[in-house]
C-alpha cells in the first residue's frame, strides 16, 4: 500500500473493517425507486437468461456436489456450453423457503469447473496384462461382466463387497449387484464412516440417528450447535439461510465446539469445549435442568423410560464438576442449561459428525441426546424436527418387473449377529476390510463414488488393494483407488445427466418435496451417466430385459407417475413441487425410532450389550447416561502424542470427492490468508500455545505423526481452537485422495485399522498425535 | 451525476463461503489464478477464548474520486458520469500497474496479458467490458451482479446508493454519510457474539 493512499483521508482496508465492527441501531430512510440487487430482493429480468447474450438458453439442474439437490438454472451459450449457474428461488434445498432467493454455494458454482475439468477420467479403462488401458464402453462392460461371472464360479459372491457411495445412481447400482447379480455384502455409509457413534445411541434412544441435525428453525428460540458447523457444512443452503434468519429474529444460538467455527462467529456464545468431553457438559446441563425443575414433567412421565436412572446419574454432576472436565466456565454451563430448558420445547440441538466419530461418543452422544427428552423438545414447534418425504414409485413395479432377489440366502461376510468381522451388535466395520482382504475373505470389490482410503486405515488399504482379484470403480477423477481398479467406468457429472430426488429436510418445515431436472449438457468426453453405466453393465450380464428404460429420464418419469409428473413438468415448476402439510408430535401415533412408544434415557433393554462392552474394555459401562473419560473407549493422548487431532470439512469441498478443482482450492488458500504460497492442500489449524513452543508459524510445513503414520501439510496458527487440539481442515487430501500426487495430508493415514468403535463400527477420527515443524521448505 | 451505484454489505450475514468470488469468476470467465475481482477477507481478533471473527467481501468500490483513475497515465480508467461505475478501457491500458499501487483496496487485478481488469458491476461480461455500456439504470436487460445474486447469506446487495440506504441500519447509514471515505459501500456493524461486544468496541476505539 502506498503512502499517498494511506494519507488519503486515512482510509485503509483496516478502517473499513473496523467500521463493520461497531454497535447498531436503525434509521428510516427514503423510498426505493429502482431495483436493489441482492439475495432476497426483487430483481429485474432473468439474470441467468440475460447473462450470455443472444442465443443463450436456460436449462436446469440439481446440484450433486454434496448430494443435496439444490435447484439451479444453467445458462447455456449458443453452442450449448454451460456458462453460468444460478440458484432457484423458493427451492426446498437452495433457498430459505417460499418467496426467498435461491443461490448456489461455492461447491455448487464449481460444477462448471468440474464438468469441463481436464483432470476428469475421460473414457473407460480395463486392466490388461497388469496395466490399466483405455477401452471402449462395449469392451469395458463385457470385460466387467466376464470377470464378475468368473469371480462367482471361482470365489462365490459372499467374497465380493460393494460400497454404497454417493453416486447419482447408487441405489440402482446396488439393486443390480444385490438383486440380480447376487452380491450380499454392501458397506453402508452412515454408521461405519460418517457418524456411527452418534447415530447408534440416537436410534436406540428413539430420536433417530440422523435427527440430531434438524432444528425447526422458523419456530425455534434456542439452538445448541454442538459439534457441527451449519454455516459452513450445511446440508443444503436452506439450513445456513434459516439459521441466519433465526438469529436475526432473536433466537439464541450457542456453539459448543473445540473450533471457533463460522457458526461460532455468529453465535451468542461460543463454548470452546475440550474434545470428547461433551458428555460431561450434557450431564451437568441435565443436573441444572432437573435441579431447577425446568424439565418437561408431562413428557418425561408419559413418553420416556429410565428417568430415575438419569436423575441419579446426574445428581452429582454439577457445573463445577463439568467445568473441570470440559475447560468451560461453570456460570456459562448453568446459563446455557437454563436458557435451553426455558426455551423448550422451542429449542433444538444441531449436532453430527463432531459427536459421531470417536468410540468415546457412544456414551457422550447418549448424554447429549437425553437432553432433548428431558426438555420435551422432540418434534414440537421450534424443537428437533422429524421430517416426512414424499414417496416415489418403484420404477421396477411400474413396469411389472419382479426383482429376482438373488442375494437372499447368500450369507453376508460383513453384517449380522455373530458375523466375525461385524461389531458387537452386528454392524459392518469398514476398517476390518483390509484384514478381510488379507485373510482371503474378501476377494472382490466395487466402489461407486466413495473413497475408503480417506476414511480410515489408509496404509492398510494401500497394501490390501493389490491383493484383490477383481475391483470395479465408477468415479469422475483419478485417485489411488481408481488407479488400483481392474475396471474404471468414468461417470458424467451432474450437469450432464437428469436428476430426481425427494425429501425430507429442507426449507419447508411442514412439507415434503420432490425436485428433478433433465440433463443440461451432453456427457463430456467419453463418459456416461451412472444410470447408463448400470444399464450397460446389466445388459452385458444378461439382465437387459429387466432394465427396459430407454434412458434415465424415462426411468425417473416412471417414479413420478403417481403424481402425474415428469422431469419436463418439474422443470416448468422451476424443478420442484411441495407436498401436503404434516404436523408435529408424530411419536404420539407412530412411536419413537427405537420401535417403542417411549423415548429411552436408559438403554437397559440392551443390558447384554453393556455387560459385554464392560467385560471387553474392563470398565463398568452402564446402560444409562454416564461420564467416561476421553480415552476409555477411544485412544487417550499421551506424553509422546499429546495433541488430539480432529478434522472437518470446509464450505469449498464435499466428502473428499472434488478436491481436484482449482477455483475452490484457491479460495480455500485465500480463506486462511495463505494464497501467496504456491501450496494448494489442506491446513492444520493449531493454537499459538501449541505452535509457538514447536517453532511453528502460519505457512510452515509441518509433520503430523501418530504411532501409525506420518503426513505433511501446511500450518495455520489461530487463536480459534482449544489448546491441545489440532484440526485438519478439510480432510480428504494427499495420499489416496483424488489429488494423490498433489499437496496436502490424508490424516486417515494416521488411523490404524484397529481404531474404531467396537459397538457401532465407526472409524475413530480423534487421533492422539505429535506435530513438528519441517525445516527449510517454505512453499 | 445521475446515479451512483455501489454495494451494501452486512457482515452479520456473511458466512465467508466465497460464493460471491466464484460466481464473479464464472460470470466474467476469469480462470487465471490470483486474479480476484472480488475476494473475501476473514478477520479474527482477540485471544482464546475471547474472539471476534468477521468476514468481509470486497471488490472495486467505485470510489467517488477514484485514485486509480487519477494516476493512470493512459487515461484508461473512467469514472462514469451516468452511473458512477468505474471502468477500464483495456485498449488504452498500458499495463503499468500504477492503478494497483494507488488503490488502497487492491481492486485492480492483472491477468497474464498484464492489462488491468476489475469489477465493472456487471455492466457486461469479461475483463475490460462495460466501457461503452449504457448507464446501469438505463440498460434494457441489466445483468444482476453475480456476487449479490449468489450470496448464500444475503449479506451482499448491489444498487444505487440512495436505495441501498433503505436497508441500512441507522449506525451503518450514519457511518456511510459521515465518513470521509468516498467508497461506495455501506457496511453494517458486526454484532458478533453478543457477550463479546466489549471486545469489538475496544477494537474500534483506538
Amino acid at each position: 500500500m502506498s503512502d499517498s493512499s494511506q494519507k488519503r483521508r486515512g482510509i485503509t482496508r483496516r478502517s473499513l473493517l473496523k467500521t463493520g465492527a461497531a454497535g447498531a441501531a436503525v434509521l428510516a430512510l427514503g423510498e426505493a425507486a429502482s431495483p436493489v440487487w441482492g439475495a432476497g430482493t426483487g430483481a429485474i429480468g432473468d439474470a441467468s437468461a440475460s447473462s450470455a447474450g443472444s442465443g443463450a438458453q436456460t436449462a436446469f439442474g440439481n446440484c450433486w456436489m454434496c448430494h443435496k439437490l439444490c435447484g439451479m438454472k444453467v445458462t447455456l451459450n449458443a453452442d450449448g456450453r454451460a456458462e453460468e449457474l444460478h440458484g432457484i428461488d423458493g427451492h426446498p434445498r437452495g433457498s430459505a423457503g417460499p418467496g426467498t432467493n435461491g443461490t448456489l454455494c461455492p461447491k455448487g458454482l464449481s460444477q462448471l469447473e468440474k464438468a469441463y475439468s481436464p483432470k476428469r477420467i475421460k473414457q473407460p479403462y480395463i486392466r490388461k496384462d497388469g496395466e490399466l488401458q483405455a477401452a471402449t464402453w462395449e469392451e469395458a462392460f463385457s470385460y466387467a461382466a466376464d470377470r464378475l461371472q468368473t469371480f462367482e464360479s471361482t470365489h462365490g459372491f459372499e467374497k465380493f463387497l460393494n460400497w454404497e457411495g454417493w453416486g447419482t445412481s447408487g441405489a440402482l447400482f446396488e439393486t443390480l449387484l444385490k438383486d440380480f447379480v447376487g452380491i450380499p455384502n454392501h458397506m453402508p455409509h452412515p454408521t461405519p464412516t460418517c457418524f456411527g457413534s452418534m447415530a447408534v445411541p440416537g436410534t436406540l434412544m428413539g430420536l433417530g440417528g440422523g435427527n440430531i441435525r434438524w432444528v425447526d428453525y422458523p419456530n425455534t428460540k434456542y439452538v445448541l450447535v454442538w459439534g457441527r458447523d451449519p454455516l459452513e457444512t450445511f446440508s443444503g443452503q436452506w439450513e445456513a439461510k434459516q439459521l441466519l434468519d433465526a438469529r436475526d429474529r432473536g433466537a439464541t444460538i450457542v456453539t459448543i465446539d473445540p473450533v471457533y467455527t463460522e457458526t461460532a462467529k455468529k453465535s451468542d456464545k461460543w463454548l470452546p469445549i475440550k474434545p470428547r468431553t461433551d458428555g460431561a457438559l450434557a450431564l451437568a446441563m441435565a443436573h441444572v435442568i432437573i435441579d431447577e425443575g425446568l424439565y418437561d414433567e408431562e413428557f418425561v412421565e408419559n413418553y420416556t423410560h429410565g428417568f430415575e436412572t438419569y436423575k441419579a446419574a446426574v445428581a452429582d454432576k454439577t457445573p463445577e464438576w463439568a467445568a473441570e472436565k470440559t475447560g468451560l466456565d461453570p456460570a456459562d454451563i448453568r446459563d446455557v442449561a437454563i436458557g435451553f430448558a426455558k426455551a423448550a420445547p422451542s429449542a433444538g440441538i444441531n449436532s453430527w459428525t463432531g459427536l459421531g466419530q470417536s468410540p468415546d461418543f457412544f456414551k457422550g452422544a447418549q448424554n447429549v441426546v437425553a437432553l432433548l427428552g428431558l426438555v420435551g423438545a422432540i418434534d414440537r414447534p421450534g424443537g428437533q424436527r422429524w421430517w416426512k418425504s414424499m414417496p416415489l414409485e418403484d420404477p421396477f413395479a411400474v413396469r411389472g418387473i419382479e426383482l429376482p432377489h438373488k442375494a437372499e440366502g447368500v450369507p453376508s461376510t460383513i453384517t449380522g449377529p455373530g458375523v466375525e468381522y461385524a461389531t458387537m451388535i452386528g454392524k459392518p466395520v469398514q476398517n476390518n476390510v483390509p484384514k478381510m482382504i488379507r485373510n482371503g475373505d474378501i476377494r472382490g470389490m466395487s466402489v461407486y463414488y466413495r473413497n475408503p482410503l480417506t476414511s480410515g486405515a489408509t496404509n492398510e488399504w494401500l497394501d490390501a488393494l493389490d491383493q484383490l482379484d477383481l475391483f470395479i470403480t465408477i468415479d469422475a477423477f483419478w485417485s489411488e483407488l481408481t488407479r488400483h481398479a481392474d475396471v474404471v467406468f468414468p461417470e458424467a457429472s451432474q450437469l450432464e445427466k437428469p436428476m430426481l430426488g425427494t425429501g425430507g429436510h429442507g426449507a419447508y418445515p411442514n412439507q415434503g418435496w420432490i425436485t428433478g431436472s433433465r440433463a443440461a449438457i451432453e456427457p463430456q468426453w467419453d463418459t456416461k451417466s451412472g444410470f447408463d453405466i448400470v444399464k450397460g453393465l446389466a445388459d452385458a450380464l444378461g439382465y437387459g430385459d429387466s432394465f427396459p428404460w430407454e434412458d434415465e429420464e424415462a426411468y425417473f418419469n416412471d417414479q413420478l407417475v403417481g403424481y402425474g409428473l415428469t422431469l419436463e413438468a418439474l422443470e416448468e415448476r422451476d424443478t420442484f413441487v411441495v407436498g401436503d402439510e404434516f404436523g408435529y408430535e408424530k411419536w404420539k401415533k407412530a412411536g419413537f425410532a427405537n420401535g417403542s412408544d417411549k423415548f429411552w434415557f436408559d438403554l437397559d433393554k440392551k443390558a447384554k450389550l453393556f455387560a459385554g462392552l464392560s467385560k471387553k474394555v474392563g470398565v463398568d459401562i452402564q446402560s444409562g447416561p454416564q461420564w467416561l473419560e476421553p480415552g476409555t473407549l477411544g485412544k487417550p493422548v499421551t506424553a509422546e502424542h499429546p495433541l488430539e487431532m480432529i478434522d472437518s470439512r470446509t464450505v469449498f469441498f464435499s466428502h473428499g470427492g472434488d478436491q481436484a478443482l482449482d477455483k475452490p482450492l484457491e479460495q480455500l488458500a485465500e480463506s486462511v490468508g495463505l494464497e501467496h504460497k504456491s501450496y494448494r492442500g489442506n491446513y492444520l489449524f493449531i493454537n499459538p500455545a501449541d505452535a509457538t513452543p514447536r517453532g511453528i508459524e502460519s505457512g510452515d510445513m509441518v509433520a503430523i505423526e501418530s504411532p501409525h503414520g506420518v503426513e505433511t501439510l501446511m500450518a495455520k496458527v489461530t487463536e480459534g481452537i482449544v489448546p491441545g487440539t489440532v484440526n485438519v481442515e478439510p480432510y480428504g487430501f494427499g495420499l489416496g485422495s483424488v489429488q494423490p500426487d498433489e499437496e496436502g495430508a490424508n490424516n486417515m493415514s494416521l488411523n490404524s485399522e484397529t481404531d474404531f468403535d467396537i459397538v457401532t463400527g465407526q472409524v475413530d477420527r480423534h487421533i492422539p498425535i505429535q506435530v513438528r515443524k519441517l525445516g527449510g521448505d517454505d512453499r | 451525476m445521475s446515479e451512483q451505484w455501489g454495494f451494501y454489505f452486512d457482515p452479520n450475514r456473511c458466512i465467508g463461503c466465497h460464493a460471491c468470488a466464484i460466481a464473479c469468476k464464472n460470470r466474467h470467465g476469469v480462470d487465471e489464478e490470483g486474479v480476484d475481482w472480488r475476494r473475501v477477507e476473514h478477520v479474527e481478533s482477540g485471544t482464546f477464548p475471547d474472539l471476534t471473527g468477521t468476514n468481509i467481501s470486497l471488490s472495486c468500490m467505485h470510489c467517488a474520486d477514484p485514485p486509480c483513475a487519477k494516476v493512470c497515465p493512459a487515461g484508461a480508467i473512467e469514472k462514469r458520469e451516468s452511473d458512477g461505475i468505474v471502468t477500464v478501457d483495456q485498449d488504452a491500458c498500458i499495463g503499468c500497474h500504477y492503478c494497483g499501487w494507488a488503490c488502497p483496496y487492491g481492486a485492480p487485478q492483472y491477468g497474464s496479458d498484464g492489462l488491468m481488469q476489475k469489477c465493472n458491476l456487471c455492466l457486461d461480461t469479461g475483463p475490460g467490458s462495460g466501457v461503452d455500456s449504457p448507464a446501469k439504470q438505463d440498460q434494457e436487460r441489466p445483468l444482476k451482479p453475480a456476487c449479490a445474486d449468489e450470496c448464500v447469506g444475503e449479506a451482499l446487495h448491489v444498487g444505487p446508493m440512495d436505495e441501498l440506504m433503505d436497508r441500512a441500519s441507522q449506525k451503518a447509514a450514519e457511518a456511510f454519510r459521515d465518513s470521509d471515505d468516498d467508497v461506495n459501500i455501506i457496511v453494517e456493524p458486526f454484532s458478533g457474539n453478543a457477550d463479546r461486544t466489549d471486545v469489538a468496541e475496544e477494537e474500534t476505539a483506538d
